[in-house]
């Protein structure tokens, strides 16, 4: 177990932020680099080959960080399915599992330990290094620093559902929640994290099945949710509900998808080109104004259908230089994600690595009986 | 360009000094007990620099306050007004606006006039109308400085102009320098939404409210040089986020042009009105309407996806500014997800009128000694 976040232990997590965020490298430079007396950096370092988080590596003699120290199960909870994903501390990928969310009506709490007994027999050591956290994704409002989901309309809570105790009791492991969006700006942060990746958007367009209760009406969602990352962090707003999307153009409060159109043409965009298309320009329409009033630097765009990802690129190139009143090109990438649709549960564990190691304020990981 | 007052370098050794001047003006009177509280300082250092402050005149001892419960009662220091005042500055496509202001924002002078520039001649005509202005000021207070707002896309720290279409500008221009040399005072070039927001952050409501956004809408000549009497309803955003205002990398954040803009050839610039709509968007009613649903609508998507807490809406005065922020309120709401209302004021500018003239004089005031650890209000004055 890492040594708690004292001021004392501060030098300790500054190395292991710097292990982290750059990779490994020699202990004189590394001592140099942070201003560490060899006293202490010496002391620092037999502690945390003892922990078996950090040592040499066999072939340059580089400090890093050892895979072999632990994993941190990521999950997205979807509303009918579950991903994980299990992440070294190296922040590798190491295994990954879909399976299906639990009977509905299944209670939020249950089906993430659920989810964490189907997970177990993967990952039991030595099949894998002991898993040393558990972070969650979640559609919703999410408090990342309390560990409350204070919202949900995809999962239908409307009451604040307090995380911490409630998962760290039973599985006795860290724990972090955070947006599932966010996870995915947290994961592209984690996976770029030696380069300056600036500013930028995360799209995440999932489909959802949705029932209309008195109508009768099963159709794919469209669900939109946004993630934003603003000077190395992401952005919560001042209630943590940052992101949370619904189109301008929807005029008609009967409707209960996100857009303009209706449920029952929203029922058919699975099917049908010309209503994906419908949705895909007046997203990016959004996406514009916040590339061009927020200036950013890249968007990164997740959607369902694969076959179709080339062509909302297009769109959403078009629509944010379109949005921008000056002559010249409006310089933003647009970028597919790293991970694809296990961007959330890597994400997830991504923010629990990151907050880790992290020295400065920002959402901690819970240690059930420590905080 | 020597820095105003007589003040060191915002350097290492004399950050305490201008981390000290920095919350005496923003809380306008503090005991120094309170001081070195606030900013983790020995009283002993506390006091020797506020001596040194006193003794330049920079900083006097206010009248006692008084003191809660027992014991001695504290004198509280509050920066002396008499010192000097800042010209803040707002140029439009059309006209102008500029205050005089004393350091705690009190305007001690407002002047306005119309007039359209040659985009070819920017420094040469705001030079001869600031040195107008500064040229004689009431009471016999020198004009330290001067804080310029302008429409367009501004590097408020190197003071460059980079682009701006209603000025008809698409080469870069170094206005904060060449008006300096052309003064002799210190001046600060930012763009005119974000002096909205530093009216704001610089005499505004303490504690600020959070994150806010500032709606300067503005009826005014479409171009500068335009012939014929075009006018369009010119929208700009401000933002600040995390406790300043957001310039982006390229300094062009809270550009705006609607997410409802049709893509028909007859558009105006940055809503889906037309052209011959636009032209008289102020003097129709029905016509304002539609601007003002359009526009609250890109609102109401802002406010929600970065979850603000404040908007100030700055409208012309022939407009019904009231009724415009309870439809943005009303839109606001509407756009929003969940059961639980949004928690987000809509208001007037603290400024009122001349709001982006008075924060601009407010950014010259961040500049000269606001938070030292605000590496982007660094002065060039050495």
């Amino acid at each position: 177990m890492l040594p708690p976040k004292t001021p004392l232990a501060n030098a300790y997590y500054r190395v292991l932020k710097r292990l982290w965020r750059k990779g490994p490298t020699s202990v004189p430079a590394l001592f140099k680099e942070l201003d560490l007396s060899r006293a202490l950096g010496d002391r620092l370092i037999d502690q945390m080959a003892q922990e078996g988080v950090a040592g040499p590596d066999p072939d340059t003699g580089h400090l890093r960080i050892l895979e072999s120290y632990g994993t941190v199960l990521g999950l997205h909870m979807g509303t009918r399915t579950v991903s994980a994903a299990l992440v070294s501390f190296t922040g590798e990928l190491l295994l990954t599992k879909d399976f299906p969310y639990p009977e509905q009506g299944t209670p939020l709490v249950q089906a993430i330990l659920g989810a964490v007994a189907r997970m177990e027999p993967f990952i039991r050591p030595p099949a894998a290094p002991p898993m040393r956290g558990v972070a969650v994704s979640l559609p919703g409002i999410v408090d990342p620093y309390r560990l409350v989901l204070l919202e949900s309309n995809p999962l239908r809570l409307f009451e604040p559902l307090p995380l911490k105790e409630a998962l760290g009791r039973p599985l006795g492991r860290p724990i972090t929640v955070e947006n599932d969006a966010n996870c995915c700006c947290w994961g592209e942060a984690v996976l770029h994290r030696k380069q300056n990746l600036g500013n930028f958007l995360y799209i995440l367009a999932e489909q959802r099945p949705h029932t209309i209760g008195e109508q009768k009406l099963s159709f794919q969602n469209f669900a939109v949710g946004f993630g934003l990352y603003l000077n190395g962090s992401v952005y919560h707003g001042t209630r943590f509900s940052a992101g949370e999307f619904q189109s301008i153009f929807r005029s008609d409060p009967l409707q209960r998808n996100q857009f303009s159109i209706t449920d029952q043409e929203m029922a058919r965009s699975h099917d049908d080109p010309k209503v994906e298309e419908v949705i895909a320009r007046e997203l990016s329409r959004h996406a514009a104004l916040l590339v061009n009033t927020l200036n950013l630097d890249r968007v990164y765009i997740s959607w369902p259908r694969p076959e179709r990802v080339s062509r909302i690129v297009e769109i959403l190139r078009e629509e944010i230089q379109r949005n921008w009143s000056y002559n010249h090109q409006v310089e933003c990438s647009v970028e597919l994600p790293t991970m694809g649709l296990l961007a959330p549960a890597y994400g997830a564990a991504g923010l629990h690595l990151e907050s880790l190691f992290q020295t400065a304020d920002g959402p901690a990981p819970y240690f059930p009986g420590k905080n | 360009m020597p820095t105003p007052l007589g003040l060191p370098p915002k350097t290492m050794p004399n950050l305490n000094t201008f981390r000290i001047l920095s919350l005496v003006w923003k809380r306008r009177s503090i005991s120094r007990i309170e001081v070195a509280a606030e900013l983790g300082l020995t009283k002993s250092t506390v006091t020797k620099i506020t001596g040194q402050l006193l003794a330049d005149g920079l900083v006097i001892e206010a009248p006692v306050t008084k003191a809660e419960g027992r014991g001695r009662p504290r004198v509280a220091l509050s920066l002396n007004q008499d010192k000097g005042l800042v010209l803040g500055l707002e140029i439009r496509t059309d006209g102008w606006s500029s205050v005089l202001i004393r350091f705690d924002g009190t305007v001690v002078r407002s002047d306005r006039g119309a007039r359209t520039w040659d985009p070819r001649n920017l420094a040469q005509d705001w030079g001869d109308l600031l040195e107008t202005l500064a040229a004689s000021p009431p009471g016999g207070a020198p004009v330290l400085g001067v804080g310029l707002a302008c429409p367009g896309i501004v590097d408020a720290r190197s003071g460059v102009l980079i682009r701006s279409n209603p000025l008809d500008l698409q080469t870069p221009l170094a206005l904060g320098l060449m008006l300096e040399e052309r003064l002799g005072l210190p001046v600060t070039l930012e763009n005119d939404a974000n002096c909205g927001c530093w009216g704001e952050l610089a005499f505004g409501a303490s504690p600020l409210p959070g994150p806010f956004l500032f709606v300067l809408c503005e009826d005014r000549r479409h171009r500068t040089d335009e012939p014929g009497p075009h006018r369009v309803a010119a929208v700009g955003f401000g933002l600040v986020l995390g406790g300043k205002p957001w310039w982006g990398p390229d300094h062009s954040a809270g550009e705006f042009s609607s997410v409802l803009k049709g893509t028909a050839v007859d558009r105006s610039l940055q809503f889906n009105l037309s052209d011959q709509q636009m032209a008289r968007v102020f003097e129709d009613p029905g016509t304002q309407a539609v601007l003002v649903e359009e526009l609250g609508r890109n609102v109401a998507m802002l406010v929600n996806f970065l979850n603000l807490k404040a908007v100030y809406v700055a409208w012309p005065p022939s407009g019904d500014g009231e009724a415009v922020r309870r439809e943005f309120l009303r839109l606001i709401s509407s756009n929003w997800l969940y059961p639980t209302p949004v928690a987000c004021a809509v208001s007037a500018p603290t400024g009122g009128a001349e709001a982006v003239a008075w924060g601009a004089a407010g950014y010259f005031l961040e500049v000269l000694w606001g938070d030292s650890s605000f590496e982007e209000a660094q002065p060039r004055w050495k």
